[in-house]
């Protein structure tokens, strides 16, 4: 039923986005002093014999002209070979999905029960807008989303971790690890407070665009055509309302996947968990560049996904898309 | 009326914040950098906030990391919308080839994430504080120039912008009298709610260090006293002034740009007959 | 025997630090088979006083006096009666056909809604109805055109969706809200002529600031200013022998009859002059006009007028 050109049309500029993201960590990599494979054979050893340099070379096509080695380059890069850490000497392509895994363990949940609980809470308080309820709960989000998520993630180490002793400082895994295993019980124990945390700025995004997004819609002439037939509030907004209130949030997933990025790194740091977000922080404090071109590839495709996602899912909700003529 | 008294007091602490980073040198007894006695001093004897693990005297670091800050958070603000304003004005006014061709380009730049991206530039370019703050609002910037040039072609439709071609005006006389003071408060209400936007992101940043050492802001001293304990220790005096600042200029600056909103743009929402 | 009595009904809404007076002491009267339209520039109230009887009018306004129907008075019964009361004893036909049809539900949902709330069709017999109003209201193919959206459909096709909503559930009085605006002329034509016929043995109050949608649809006319009524009567009278002012100045103005615009503007609600609220435009006001308000009175021929000339 989807209109086929308009999602071709989404496909090739998700496409194109992603390769400007290949070309900008290309060019990134060649404007560095020195070249790649020097840098990275240096970090492993100081001595290299000649000819070793040279079959390095010719394996990753550094002889050549550079439009030849931005065309290898853009294969290896689709094949997964992301290249080397200096750190680690280790591909990073493998390496952060390994990491992606552990962010996983915070991030599902806390997306999934974020969103359900801020657009809840935002089509709820939109609704209302205006009365008492509404406002109290609008102005406490306004002061959540003011505070940096670093500083709630330290003040909650503080309060639940240091004061209260409810939770453990940090980490994924208790020291009995070393005696007992990876027990899944003792993980989910480390992973509650930086899953609340992350679930709380998710929901507080999407609060206020659902929010506002509600505002707009119930000021529509035909949510007066939905009263003037005799259906009740209910009705109005379940039938009539949420679902023209939720087309707007499709549009705005490229500034929550990038809240959520950001946020992940925050929190992740402050309770060091070991995952994308400690990993871009380690990379960083080291100038891992091979490694944190590896994460910004991952989080633009990321991002770009959930978008495509979105525009496919809003483009299904929204029948002026879905049957064309709209752009 | 609520709304204007919020913002006259957002406004009156933003003040005091520049007034404090303009006049560090005189308020501040030490430099950020200078060692002026014991490691893990805790308040009073001279120092205010105390000292940290290698002696720097805290209130000293806290008065100049506000330079920083400021200029990271303003900085790149002011010059995120003033490239939005230009570039969202000149489309939407001229419109033709031009506008369609960049349009398709935002369309593709807008999911490539920026703060991943941020972060791969500076780790590769080293750069100091200003050159982050051209970065950010440089990279800031497609988002707004479709917030911008939206407004700016229907204003150019108006009749009022029509009748001012009919007679012959000039189109700079246009776009800077009849459209531009028309875009004001989209354009004061973005740069307030960029300015805390990328303040906060700044902050956050060096907390994950982005600077050298050698830069003293309040991201990195806080992340300096919660990488050394602060917490555990109990020292709280070392790493709640500089959090305590971060959070106090993000509200006045939250507050002030809801509370221009309403003013600007009363949703009032209800009040359609 | 009248079905619809509006009694001494004001509405005020109240905004950020003031109290704005729209409609003022309104007395109306809607007998059953009656067209009645209600004419006049916009901001008069006149929309005001049919979404006062819908009862949808904003949180912040607020109405005084009575609105008798059947037995009880709408500004007094409970949300739930007055649920039951929309749609099937007073229907709306809603202003603009772009914005008041939901753009994401089909349109055979959003015209059975008001069937499977206030009637006993259910599954295939609630289709086949639906479809029977379609087919009523002159949409082409209506077995298909259930199953599509809104946008997919032209402004006079919209509009007679709109209609077929109103109408689903025959109810006692239609409240017609602008229905020919943002249409072309040829198709406003139509629409006209439809609503001329759907409208036959049933009770219509029409809002419309166009004099032609007036004469063409409504038996009797009542021409608002400021929120009040300055005349009223048999609408050929009325169009044919104005005795206010204003509505002779209204009828001036209309393009047929050489377009004589009024001179000035009608007052901003809360702004009405203390004495005859058309007084500062009329072109034959007295001394007593700029002092005194003046009545609704009887002239005669089931005729009444709000003017000092005609005590």
């Amino acid at each position: 039923m989807i209109d086929g050109q308009y999602l071709l049309r989404r496909i090739g500029y998700s496409g194109a986005a992603f390769f400007v993201c290949v070309t900008i960590t290309f060019f990134i990599l060649h404007l560095m002093p020195g070249d790649y494979i020097t840098n990275y054979l240096l970090s492993l050893s100081n001595t290299l014999p000649k000819e070793a340099v040279e079959q390095f070379y010719q394996q990753y096509g550094l002889d050549r002209p550079l439009p030849e080695q931005y065309m290898i380059y853009i294969l290896n890069i689709l094949q997964g070979n992301w290249g080397y850490s200096y750190q680690y000497g280790l591909p990073v392509f493998p390496m952060i999905m390994e990491k992606l895994s552990w962010s996983l363990v915070i991030l599902l949940p806390a997306t999934v029960t974020g969103i359900l609980i801020g657009t809840v809470l935002g089509a709820w308080s939109g609704w209302k807008s205006g009365g008492k309820k509404d406002l109290a709960l609008f102005n406490i989000m306004i002061v959540f989303r003011a505070i940096p998520e670093f500083w709630w993630a330290i003040m909650a180490v503080w309060i639940f971790a240091f004061y209260l002793q409810w939770f453990p400082l940090g980490g994924f895994t208790s020291i009995s690890v070393l005696t007992s295993g990876m027990d899944p019980w003792d993980v989910l124990y480390h992973a509650i407070l930086p899953i609340g945390l992350m679930a709380s700025f998710i929901a507080a995004g999407n609060y206020y665009v659902m929010r506002n997004s509600m505002i707009a819609v119930i000021g529509e002439d035909y949510i007066t055509t939905a009263r003037a037939k005799g259906l009740d509030e209910r009705a109005v907004l379940w039938r009539h309302a949420l679902k023209n209130a939720l087309l707007p949030m499709a549009t705005m997933t490229t500034f929550q996947i990038a809240g959520i990025i950001m946020g992940n790194v925050f929190i992740e740091t402050v309770f060091s968990w070991p995952g994308i977000g400690l990993l871009t922080t380690e990379a960083l404090s080291i100038r891992d560049l091979p490694l944190l071109e590896g994460i910004f590839l991952l989080d633009a495709l990321m991002t770009i996904g959930a978008m495509l996602t979105a525009d496919i899912l809003a483009s299904y909700l929204d029948p002026r898309i879905r049957m064309g003529g709209h752009d | 009326m609520t709304r204007n008294i919020l913002l006259l007091l957002s406004v009156a602490i933003l003040c005091m914040y520049f007034a404090i980073a303009a006049c560090a040198p005189f308020i501040a007894p030490y430099t950020a950098s200078e060692i002026t006695g014991a490691p893990l001093q805790p308040p009073g004897n001279g120092h205010l906030f105390g000292t940290n693990q290698v002696g720097q005297d805290i209130f000293s670091q806290l008065v100049y990391g506000a330079q920083i800050t400021l200029v990271f958070g303003f900085g790149s603000a002011l010059l995120s919308v003033a490239i939005s304003t230009w570039a969202g004005t000149v489309l939407g006014y001229y419109g033709g080839r031009v506008d369609e061709v960049v349009c398709r380009i935002l369309d593709v730049m807008m999911p490539i994430p920026t703060f991943p991206l941020l972060i791969v530039l500076t780790a590769f370019f080293n750069p100091g504080v200003i050159q982050v703050s051209i970065l950010m609002g440089v990279l800031g910037s497609i988002h707004g120039i479709r917030l911008i040039r939206a407004p700016a072609l229907s204003l150019s439709q108006t009749p009022f912008v029509e009748g001012a071609k009919s007679i012959g005006a000039s189109d700079f006389h246009i776009i800077s009298r009849h459209i531009l003071p028309n875009l004001m408060p989209i354009v004061t209400t973005k740069f307030v709610s960029s300015s805390q936007h990328y303040l906060v992101m700044g902050v956050g940043l060096s907390f994950i260090g982005l600077w050298d050492t050698m830069t003293v802001d309040w991201g990195s001293m806080i992340q300096n006293a919660y990488a050394y304990g602060a917490l555990s220790l109990g020292l709280w005096w070392w790493i709640l002034p500089p959090g305590i600042a971060v959070v106090g200029i993000s509200l006045a600056l939250a507050l002030a740009g809801y509370s221009l909103e309403e003013i600007f743009n009363p949703r009032v929402g209800v009040n359609r007959i | 025997m009248s079905l619809l009595t509006i009694n001494n009904l004001s509405v005020q809404f109240e905004t950020a630090g003031a109290t704005v007076p729209v409609l003022d002491r309104i007395d109306f009267e809607v007998a059953a088979g009656d067209h009645i339209a209600l004419i006049g520039e916009s901001g008069c109230g006149k929309t005001v006083l049919g979404m006062s009887v819908m009862r949808l009018l904003p949180p912040n306004a607020r109405i005084t006096g009575a609105i008798r129907y059947a037995g009880s008075d709408l500004l007094q019964v409970a949300e739930r009666e007055m649920q039951q009361i929309r749609g099937r004893g007073i229907a709306l036909i809603s202003q603009n056909s772009v914005s008041s049809l939901n753009p994401v539900v089909r349109i055979g949902d959003q015209i059975a809604e008001s069937l499977s709330l206030h009637t006993q069709y259910r599954g295939d017999d609630l289709r086949h109805e639906v479809i029977r109003l379609l087919a009523e209201l002159g949409i082409e193919q209506p077995e298909e055109s259930v199953q599509k959206f809104p946008h997919q459909f032209s402004g006079g096709m919209r509009e007679r969706i709109l209609v077929a909503m109103a109408l689903a559930c025959n109810p006692d009085i239609i409240i017609a809200d602008e229905p020919t605006t943002g249409l072309d002329a040829l198709v406003k034509v139509q629409i006209l002529r439809l609503l001329k016929k759907a409208m036959q043995g049933r009770t219509l109050l029409l809002i419309t600031h166009d004099l032609g949608t007036a004469f063409t649809l409504a038996s009797r006319t009542a021409v608002m200013y400021a929120g009040e009524i300055l005349e009223c009567g048999p609408t050929s009278e009325v169009f044919s022998h104005p005795r206010h002012p204003y509505t002779q100045g209204l009828l001036a103005s209309s393009p047929s009859a050489g377009f004589h615009p009024i001179p000035g503007l009608s007052p901003a609600p809360g702004q009405v002059p203390s004495g005859c609220r058309f007084c500062p435009r009329c072109s034959c006001a007295m001394d007593t006009c700029r002092s005194l308000h003046p009545h609704l009175k009887e002239t005669g021929r089931g005729r009444r007028v709000r003017c000092f000339r005609y005590d």
